[in-house]
């Protein structure tokens, strides 16, 4: 018996199918970054024309659709709205929004100007929706996540004054580097630093830090190069650079305005992030080219009924009026709980304690029109995101359109659960809106002046879910092993159903799971 | 005076302007808001109501309905004892999160007191900061993390 290494194993993965199966091999034995998107699925087996239905047409429901016509299901699908996407969602001018208690908006943006009051940028890392993305020819563009010439703000740092991020952040780390050097040079860490390393280590905070040679984070036009000079370098006469005055120790790290560096450093925003071309709906509008003929828009689900011989679905026809009802084989149920915990059915013990427990976090975001691109004319910061420790917590100017005269559309509040984000809840749209201009122009003053309209949600509002995301706070006591097992002839699935919640590439991996087991199940019993 | 102002607010809705730049119209718990760390501080049971509660059971308490619901508060029996209210409020239930860590039992007996007597309801407040007390769990859910920003 021949004992395979890891590097021929390899190679005979690669030559049999493929570069592509070979980087989901190394991925899978740990040379890469793992995910548990294995490429595109594969349903083999033949279901011998049986009928699945699938409640929802958002990504998780069209991921089901697209892939389980593509094995050989009937598919019908269910969507409560008038358009697919689900919370793949775009609010764009001449769109009109009513929110839960009637509020009703009116997209007034310029022709073009949009806004993703839900999912609003991909990492790169999410295998899932990037393939898709490639597969359904939905263009994508760079998302600027990270812009150093972009603000954090404190209302109690600087006097209330925003600072340029590329300044705190030199600043801070040639602080800190200084302190670590000099500590380490007076051999204060001799018990946590080796000699070998000793030496190694002053040399790379040196760098680091942009330190001088007696280990100082002094004023210099070295320092300058990367924090920005008083007066930046030129051609010809009085072209000499000036260096710029370093901030106090002590405020930048009382500033606490260190707290928004790390955002932009967790997995889940590393450079490079994209977003759709024209809008994140463009997902939704890839999903829905391939499978837009087999969903019913329109149709408000009040039941769903399984027995021995198969899933009855009851559903309201919102637009034409009357109650109908679907059959099926199979269901694939990607309902959020918040809406399936009040609707009739007989799903398991197990899994209906798991649907009528979990709540929905909230969120607010507005999108705010302006006359002109300040940010970039006045201020030249070209995409990226102003971090505040305002309610708004962030502005985060257009990846798109850069230099452009005319409108354009910023996102002004993005609250994420929490006390704040209630108290956005609790207001109507306008009050949201003005809210947002309070907060935005203590960072952009110019904002008063050069405000034109806003569009403003507030997630526990959307009507179709009471929510943006399902929260676990602990997946084990709240039974996910249960929630996720194919229940009879139903299977669940979305965001909700995946350690990846809230994000678009947790709900396909769901539905990819969940297929994957009720095809199994189908087809070897 | 407050419930004026909140009377001219419930009819912003009927009108469907986009939101130019003209002042807003605000209602005076929107004017007032305080964002931040300390969260909901008020003790009055009006306040707490209209700046949490009312975002989904509505100003009236009269609840909305989309693909699913919010349920009314206004002319709800289950409203008669404390009980209930105080257990859905700290615990949560279904779509409800849990407000328990968000308001102390000082404030739960003030907004319960509220829903017993206003909203359209007209029963004997009987909630008492030891129901509140009893209704926690040991170890409550925190409505702040966050798995996702």
């Amino acid at each position: 018996m021949t004992q395979f290494t890891r590097r021929n194993l390899l190679g005979m993965i690669g030559t049999a199918a493929g570069s592509s199966a070979m980087y989901y091999a190394m991925a899978s034995m740990g040379h890469a970054a793992a995910s548990n998107y294995a490429g595109p699925i594969k349903l083999d087996g033949d279901p011998k024309g049986a009928k699945v239905l699938i409640l929802g047409a958002g990504l998780a429901g069209m991921t089901a659709a697209l892939e389980m016509r593509a094995a050989g299901y009937q598919v019908e699908v269910l969507e409560y709205r008038e358009k697919a996407g689900g919370r793949c969602w775009t609010l764009r001018s001449g769109d009109e929004y009513t929110e839960l208690g009637g509020a009703t908006q009116k997209v007034d943006f310029a022709q073009g100007n949009y806004i993703n009051p839900g999912p609003w940028r991909l990492p790169h890392h999410h295998y899932a929706v990037m393939d898709y993305c490639k597969r359904l020819k939905v263009p994508l563009e760079p998302f600027i996540q990270t812009d150093y010439n972009a603000y954090v703000h404190s209302s109690d740092a600087f006097e209330g004054k925003p600072q340029r991020m590329g300044k705190i952040k030199t600043d801070y780390r040639g602080h800190v580097s200084e302190l670590l050097a000099k500590a380490v040079d007076q051999g204060k860490l001799d018990e946590m630093v080796t000699e070998d390393d000793r030496e190694m280590l002053i040399e790379s905070l040196r760098s680091f830090g942009v330190l001088d040679e007696q280990n100082a984070y002094v004023k210099s036009l070295g320092t300058s190069g990367y924090r920005g000079y008083e007066k930046m370098p030129g051609g010809g006469a009085d072209a000499a650079p000036v260096p710029s005055d370093l901030y106090d120790p002590s405020q930048v790290i009382q500033s606490r305005l260190w707290r928004s560096l790390a955002q932009h450093e967790s997995l889940e925003h590393w450079a490079p992030m994209f977003q759709p071309v024209g809008g994140m709906d463009g997902i939704a509008q890839g999903f829905e080219r391939e499978v837009g003929d087999l969903i019913t828009y329109n149709a408000k689900v009040v039941s769903l009924q399984q027995d021995d011989s198969g899933v009855t679905v009851t559903w309201e026809d919102t637009a034409g009026g009357g109650t109908r009802t679907s059959t099926a084989d199979y269901c694939v149920c990607t309902i959020p709980f918040s809406i399936l915990g009040q609707i009739d059915h007989n799903l398991s013990a197990g899994l209906s304690n798991v649907i009528s427990s979990m709540f929905y976090n909230g969120s607010t975001k507005v999108g705010l029109e302006f006359k002109r691109r300040f940010w970039e004319q006045d201020e030249q910061i070209y995409g990226g995101i102003s971090y505040t420790d305002q309610a708004i917590t962030q502005i985060s100017y257009p990846s798109t359109g850069y230099q452009s005269d005319g409108p354009a559309v910023l996102l002004g509040c993005y609250t994420w659960r929490g006390a704040d984000t209630f108290k956005f809840n609790a207001m109507q749209p306008a009050e949201r809106i003005e809210w947002a201009l309070r907060q935005g122009e203590k960072i952009h003053p110019q904002y008063r002046d050069e405000f034109k309209t806003g569009v403003a949600v507030s997630w526990h509002k959307v009507p179709w879910v009471l929510g943006c995301s399902g929260v676990w706070e602990d997946r084990e006591a709240q039974g996910y092993e249960e929630a996720i097992k194919v229940d009879n002839r139903v299977v669940c699935a979305g965001e909700h159903l995946s350690y990846i919640p809230a994000w678009q590439e947790g709900a396909i991996l769901s539905s990819l799971d969940a297929i994957t087991r009720l095809h199994d199940k189908v087809i070897n019993g | 005076m407050k419930k004026i102002v909140l009377a001219i607010a419930t009819l912003l809705p009927l009108c469907a302007v986009p939101a130019h730049a003209q002042p807003a119209q605000m209602s005076a718990y929107a004017e007032d808001t305080v964002f931040g760390s300390d969260g909901y501080t008020s003790t009055d049971g009006e306040e707490l109501y209209q700046t949490l509660c009312a975002g989904c059971h509505m100003p009236d308490g009269s609840g909305a309905v989309g693909a699913g619901r919010y349920p009314a508060l206004s002319d709800n029996p289950n409203l008669e004892y404390a009980a209930y209210p105080v257990t859905l409020i700290v615990n949560g239930q279904a779509g409800m999160p849990a407000f328990g860590t968000f308001l102390n039992d000082e404030q739960i007996v003030a907004l319960v007191t509220y829903l017993q007597t206003d909203l359209g309801n007209d029963f004997e407040p009987d909630a008492t900061v030891e129901d509140v007390a009893i209704a926690r769990p040991a170890s409550p859910a925190d409505p702040n993390r966050a798995e996702h920003e």
